[in-house]
């Protein structure tokens, strides 16, 4: 608790990490509430500007902005049918027919509630649940930290897309290029084919402005050449915009349940908010005693994707703070933040920085009631806002910001044109379904991966025998291959079905 | 009716079949050219298995996963894909938007790329009136300069708007 209290007391003496907490909270709702733009291209574009920023701000600001994005989606997501974000995509199916009703404040109202309500539960499990198993972790070596880390690889490709071989194949080519620039064992450089800027490896900023930004703009300028400006009236009759306490208090059971359901998917890497999300609407639909009313604008229909999306928020930092593994694409983007500002992440992180560490989780929770409150009181203004703001004025104006956050990272030419080869990728990736937050997630990790796989060797009396004399380590790649094998069956058996039909 | 949805099905099978076989042959190329390029590694002799190991590890397994995915093509129904593709127009604003930024911020400086790209991209998005275009153009790079190179410092090669203010 007493660090807790030091986390607050850092955040609140310092009135820039306050007011970038506030802005990041602003500017999540407003980017996350943009069909097609997501939290991850938020953080992406706002990553070079936090490079002259000290690390609590620069990692609060990027923080809160994931989170408040999350919650944005629900915006578009029940106003305009289009979710902001996948992760908002079960909150369709009841939100938009609240809208329909002429119940669309309502709808806005219990989504920003359950959406702060979950990433709240999921926060406090951050901070009481890491520091516990940070202990653990702390005694582990090398070997286990590769084991690991397969593991890792292994599970995110396999569960992040719907094809594990293509989830597969799109986490060795990020690790592949992660391993591009100099060895760090060695010190030799490799890999480079002879171009200078790749000595010290590609760098995270355009490579990742490239995979989200550059791609959404070329799908975006697809469905406006596909589809033109779409409908966005939108109406809230005065007792269609009110969340009286009894249903207010009536939402809580499925906001809590919802919120373990989305704190338990959020701690297992790469199962993220768009699992939850749906995993939740379904359990809370199949306890309900009105199930067959959902679909139809059931106010616990928004509640439940709501609270379960964000719940997995905090829980989702855990694998990284404790292990240094990425569970979700935006923990992998702010672990450059933490590399860029020289700060290890992993387990002695909680030892060596426990203020910076506790003024994070302090700003998660300033950031909570931030978009809270901003989405309670102003999600409707922010649903007109874009509605006048067609994606054919967005886009343009979300490249050239895009390719100004590029070049200000190094002034240089050569990040623009990786920046815009990737952006191509990126595109070409969605279109053939393979997961960029599977690629993003091998490009974070190979390195340490590799560095532990060579470290544990130099170790080893027995060479690659180090790995199994680990009982850790035995038990990750045993957990590696049983859901390899369990997801390639479960995605033959759909294959199978979809041959037959 | 019946027979001529058959004939569809049939045919979007083949699409979605042709597209798998095609990102099978592309990641195997892609992993092909990588293996090649990890052979090159130098080998060091620090450390047991040598700097290139991993990245071989990488690209054999590319390479064995694209095997796996061309020959489940055939019964892979295409999940999560698309079946369109944006229009030849786009990528060529996008081209050109790109070529603009990546050599003519040496030459022209930050301001006119800003000017251009976003030009061509809004027209490219579908705005086709010639003064809105310049309009919003001319005022966004204007805010774009004030913002960027004025607040943030960052560096312009030319900093035309200097000059002339």
């Amino acid at each position: 608790m007493s660090e807790i209290i030091l986390g607050f007391s850092t955040v609140f003496s310092e009135p820039l990490t306050l007011g970038l907490i506030l802005a990041g909270a602003l500017c999540g709702v407003l980017v996350g509430a943009l069909p097609g733009l997501t939290a991850a291209a938020a953080i992406a574009l706002l990553f070079p500007l936090t490079f002259h920023l000290e690390p609590l701000p620069a990692l609060a600001l990027l923080y809160v902005l994931g989170k408040a994005g999350r919650y944005g989606g629900s915006i578009s997501a029940i106003l305009f049918n289009t979710p902001g974000t996948a992760a908002s995509a079960a909150t369709m199916l009841d939100g938009y027919p609240m809208t329909r009703k002429g119940q669309a404040g309502k709808a806005l109202k219990v989504s920003a509630v359950a959406s702060a309500f979950g990433d709240f539960l999921g926060e406090l499990l951050l901070i009481f649940g890491a520091v516990k198993i940070a202990v653990f972790t702390k005694t582990l070596g090398p070997p286990e930290y590769f084991a690991i880390m397969m593991m890792a690889f292994v599970v995110i490709g396999s569960v992040v897309g719907e094809s594990v071989v293509k989830g597969l194949i799109a986490t060795a080519t990020g690790g592949f290029l992660a391993l591009v620039g100099t060895d760090p064992i060695s010190g030799y450089s490799r890999m480079t084919l002879g171009f200078p800027q790749l000595e010290d490896g590609f760098t995270l900023v355009p490579l990742l402005i490239g995979l989200f930004v550059f791609a959404e703009v070329l799908v975006q300028a697809e469905m406006v050449h596909s589809k033109g400006d779409e409908d966005v009236n939108f109406r809230s009759s005065r007792e269609g915009s009110r969340l009286p306490m009894p249903e207010f208090l009536r939402l809580v059971p499925t906001m809590f349940r919802s919120s373990v359901i989305g704190s338990l998917i959020g701690m297992l890497p790469g199962l993220g908010s768009s699992v939850a999300c749906f995993v939740a609407y379904g359990e809370e639909r199949r306890r309900s005693k009105r199930s067959g009313e959902w679909g139809t604008g059931v106010p616990e229909g928004v509640a439940a994707p709501e609270a379960a999306n964000n719940a997995v928020s905090g829980p989702s930092m855990i694998p990284l703070l404790t292990l240094g593994i990425p569970g979700s694409t935006i923990a992998a983007i702010l672990i450059g933040v933490f590399t860029i500002h020289g700060i290890q992440v992993g387990p002695m992180i909680f030892d060596r920085e426990p203020a910076l560490v506790f003024g994070l989780f302090s700003a998660g929770l300033i950031g909570i009631l931030a978009y809270g409150l901003i989405g309670y009181f102003g999600a409707p203004l922010v649903g007109r806002m874009i509605a006048y703001l067609p994606p054919r004025i967005i886009y343009p104006f979300v490249f050239v910001t895009a390719f100004s956050a590029v070049y200000s990272g190094n002034n240089s030419v050569f990040d623009i044109g990786v920046a815009l080869i990737f952006g191509v990728i990126g595109y070409a990736m969605r279109k053939s379904g393979f997961p960029i937050a599977a690629f993003i997630i091998g490009f974070v990790l190979a390195r340490g991966a590799e560095e532990a796989f060579r470290q544990s060797l130099l170790l080893s009396d027995n060479g690659f025998g180090i790995f199994l004399e680990r009982p850790v380590a035995i038990a990750c790649f045993a957990i590696a291959a049983l859901v390899s094998v369990l997801r390639g069956a479960q995605s033959l058996r759909r294959t199978k079905s979809h041959a037959k039909t | 009716m019946w027979g001529r949805l058959n004939q569809i099905k049939r045919t979007d099978k083949k699409i979605a079949m042709t597209r798998q076989m095609m990102s099978a042959v592309v990641s195997f190329l892609v992993g092909s050219f990588f293996l090649l390029v990890a052979f090159g590694v130098e080998d060091t002799g620090d450390d047991p298995v040598g700097p290139g190991i991993v990245a071989i590890a990488f690209a054999t397994a590319i390479m064995l996963l694209s095997i796996v995915l061309g020959t489940s093509s055939r019964r892979q129904s295409e999940n999560g894909s698309s079946a369109t593709f944006a229009p030849v127009s786009v990528f060529l604003a996008y081209a050109a938007a790109g070529l603009i930024c990546t050599f003519g911020i040496r030459v022209l400086g930050y301001t006119p790329v800003i000017f251009l790209a976003l030009a061509i991209l809004l027209w490219s998005f579908g705005t086709r009136r010639m003064t809105l275009l310049a309009a919003i153009s001319a005022l966004a790079s204007a805010g774009y300069y004030i913002f960027f190179i004025r607040m943030l410092g960052l560096h312009d090669p030319r900093d035309l708007l200097a000059m002339v203010l």
